[in-house]
């Protein structure tokens, strides 16, 4: 496939003054001196697009997703590095698409196109899908300043869909949309990726998963991944929940490895841990209905899961817990002994074995994985998490063909047909 | 922008946009871009001409006098003004969107240009009223127009591009034009000055060629390439002011999306 985007070592590095005058004075300086901090918004990043690809970019605020996506569509320079694109780039930046806040919609839909280099004549010919799909009624005759949010990345949209760009960089702006325009958003991206190149920033796992194949996770300023859907959500969890292992619990977990006390438990991969780590899931271990590590599931079963964990200190209370994801990372289900209405039990430093069983509830059919975790306090909102293993085990749910029509089904209590005349 | 032609499309677009937009909350619109000057002249006829009997200059009566260089003196102020503040004004082109922001003063520019092409119309009347003929040295006005415009748009270059960075940019800018409209002889006569080294001080401020060339060219019918001196004066500074407002606009241009 022909490479439309290609990013080579990008870094953007803004100067911080402390004090508004620093500016001044190094502006005027003789010696040269240096009054600013660097905060470097992106350390060195690459990667290369080829067309028709779709590519979610997740990570915490402040990882330099945005940054990138302003370099990408040439509004901000990088201060190294290289970014080559071909194409016809259509943006929609945090809530702003070069719209003019005094002009009306329409105005703005004229301005808008012309900036982007379509002539009167060509929007002409557009301007009734991009109202349709807008749809934002009477207001498009309105001042663009007068809008909710909502309407204006409606109108900011609907003009970046229809002019057909090659390549579409959405920034997080759909979240303002209400569900009913996101979901026409999507359909239309969905449409839209089959012969265009799209990047979307979002913070919605959800449906950034769902059309998106390949997901970058950014964070500080730095690509840690750069690939799969499934493996990106690890990694953003990891991310999310604070600690990347540092070296030191890197190698304390490597030593406990050859401690394990029963031979069929297994040990999760370092990659997959996240938390404080004053208590280590070691090792574990599961069976659905007696059988051990099994690997397809269905309404009614029963899953047990024993878990060897040893402790750095004593723990007054601990709160084990696990969540089920679906493969796009959507939180399906989930509990905590807590909530379970499980007293906090204390946790010896040393080596225990934690163990709780779980029915399978109905959900839809796929792939699940379950994250298995340990939290420290009383308070299931207050708690401290002290050890993660994300996605630690993948069960295959099966409805025998039984359709579910939503996240579950839910029964009807009563049906009936009476006749009334 | 794809060529030259586009991007001529795009900035007569842009500029009439601007002009709606400027006066797009008040009632009556754009008319208060006419309004204002014309009350001006109002006032000056009425003070200067009724009230003192100010002396006809050069034949001229005085309030034709006075609107041969005010004229041109309101369309040099509103391109500095309205120029300076663009890039933050408009920038919504400089942040959200792919966009040559070169363009920006030039909207601006041109959007003073169409307001001052009514004046001119307005002038004509004028003068017509008066009873004035048609001269060839008239048509100079459109060399001098132009050259308000090359030196506006090399100053507006230099100032907008600073203002991005330093806000105070456009205090400045506001107090320098009150001051210009003072030092340029527009409601004095300089040849009525006494102390003649303060004239010629004055006289290096490039706006008194422009001032004097509207008037030469409506007046007192003479050429551009008679006052050579001047000339050579005029253009030697704006084309210094012009490539200095190229090249710091230049340099500045990769910061403004991240400043603005």
């Amino acid at each position: 496939m022909k490479t439309v985007i290609e990013v080579s070592n990008v870094r953007k590095r803004y100067p911080l003054y402390s004090k508004k005058t620093d500016k001044i004075k190094e502006a005027f300086s003789l010696t040269g001196k240096r009054y600013h901090k660097d905060f470097e918004a992106l350390k060195g990043v690459s990667f290369t697009v080829s067309k028709g690809e779709c590519i979610g970019i997740i990570g915490l605020n402040g990882s330099g997703k945005s940054t990138l996506l302003k370099i990408l569509t040439g509004v901000i320079k990088p201060t190294m590095g290289e970014v080559a694109i071909q194409g016809k780039v259509a943006a929609l930046l945090e809530l702003g698409a070069g719209f003019s806040p005094e002009y009306t919609g329409l105005e703005n839909i004229y301005l808008n196109t012309l900036i982007m280099g379509y002539s009167k004549e060509e929007t002409q010919a557009k301007l009734d899908d991009i109202i349709n799909f807008a749809d934002i009624g009477e207001f498009i005759h309105q001042p663009v300043k007068v809008y909710s949010s909502g309407m204006f990345v409606r109108l900011a949209f609907a003009i970046a869909i229809t002019v057909e760009p090659d390549i579409l960089i959405v920034d997080e702006a759909l979240s303002v949309g209400d569900v009913f325009f996101q979901q026409k958003c999507y359909n239309k991206i969905r449409e839209f990726s089959q012969k265009s190149t799209v990047l979307i920033v979002s913070h919605d796992l959800n449906s950034i998963t769902k059309f998106c194949k390949r997901i970058f996770v950014m964070n500080h300023g730095v690509m840690i991944y750069d690939g799969d859907a499934q493996e990106a959500i690890t990694e953003y969890y990891k991310v999310k929940q604070g600690s990347i292992l540092n070296e030191s619990t890197k190698r304390q977990l490597q030593d406990t490895y050859h401690l394990i006390l029963k031979d069929n438990f297994v040990k999760p991969a370092v990659n997959q841990y996240s938390g404080r780590m004053d208590v280590i899931i070691e090792s574990f271990y599961y069976q659905i209905d007696e059988v051990p590590f099994a690997e397809y599931c269905e309404q009614g079963k029963m899953i047990t899961v024993r878990m060897v964990v040893k402790s750095s200190r004593k723990i007054e209370s601990i709160i084990v817990g696990y969540q089920v994801r679906d493969k796009f990372g959507n939180e399906t289900f989930g509990e905590t002994s807590m909530t379970s209405g499980a007293e906090g039990a204390p946790l010896e430093g040393g080596k225990s074995i934690i163990s709780f069983a779980v029915r399978w509830p109905q959900v839809r059919e796929g792939d699940y994985f379950i994250t298995l975790g340990i939290g420290e306090g009383y308070d299931v909102l207050k708690q401290v998490e002290q050890c993660w293993i994300n996605q630690a085990i993948h069960i295959i749910n099966t409805t025998h063909n039984k359709l579910i029509y939503g996240v579950f089904n839910n029964t009807m209590e009563c049906f009936k047909v009476d006749r009334i005349d | 922008m794809e060529n030259k032609s586009g991007a001529f499309r795009t900035i007569i677009q842009l500029a009439k946009n601007d002009i709606k937009a400027r006066y797009a909350n008040s009632f009556l619109g754009i008319i208060w871009a006419f309004v204002m000057p014309l009350i001006t002249i109002l006032v000056f006829w009425y003070v200067f001409q009724m009230g003192f009997k100010n002396l006809p200059v050069g034949n001229a009566p005085y309030i034709l006098w006075f609107s041969a260089a005010y004229i041109p003196w309101v369309f040099f102020s509103d391109i500095i003004i309205s120029g300076s503040g663009s890039l933050i004004e408009y920038s919504f082109l400089v942040k959200k969107i792919k966009f040559n922001v070169e363009a920006i003063p030039i909207i601006k520019l041109v959007s003073s240009a169409f307001v001052h092409l009514f004046f001119i119309v307005f002038l004509i009347v004028m003068f017509g009223v008066y009873e004035y003929g048609f001269n060839l040295c008239n048509l100079q006005i459109i060399y001098y127009t132009l050259a308000t415009a090359v030196y506006g748009l090399g100053l507006v270059w230099l100032l907008s591009a600073s203002a991005v960075f330093f806000k105070d940019t456009i205090s400045i800018v506001n107090v320098c034009i009150q001051i210009g409209f003072w030092i340029t002889p527009i409601l004095w006569n300089e040849e009525s000055m006494v102390d003649e080294n303060v004239a010629k001080v004055l006289s290096l401020n490039p706006m008194h060629y422009i001032i004097n060339g509207y008037r030469d060219s409506l007046i007192f019918n003479k050429w551009f390439w008679e006052n050579g001196s001047d000339t050579l004066y005029f253009w030697t500074i704006t084309i210094i002011i012009f490539i200095m407002g190229v090249l710091v606009f230049r340099r500045l241009k990769p910061f403004f999306a991240d400043e603005v």
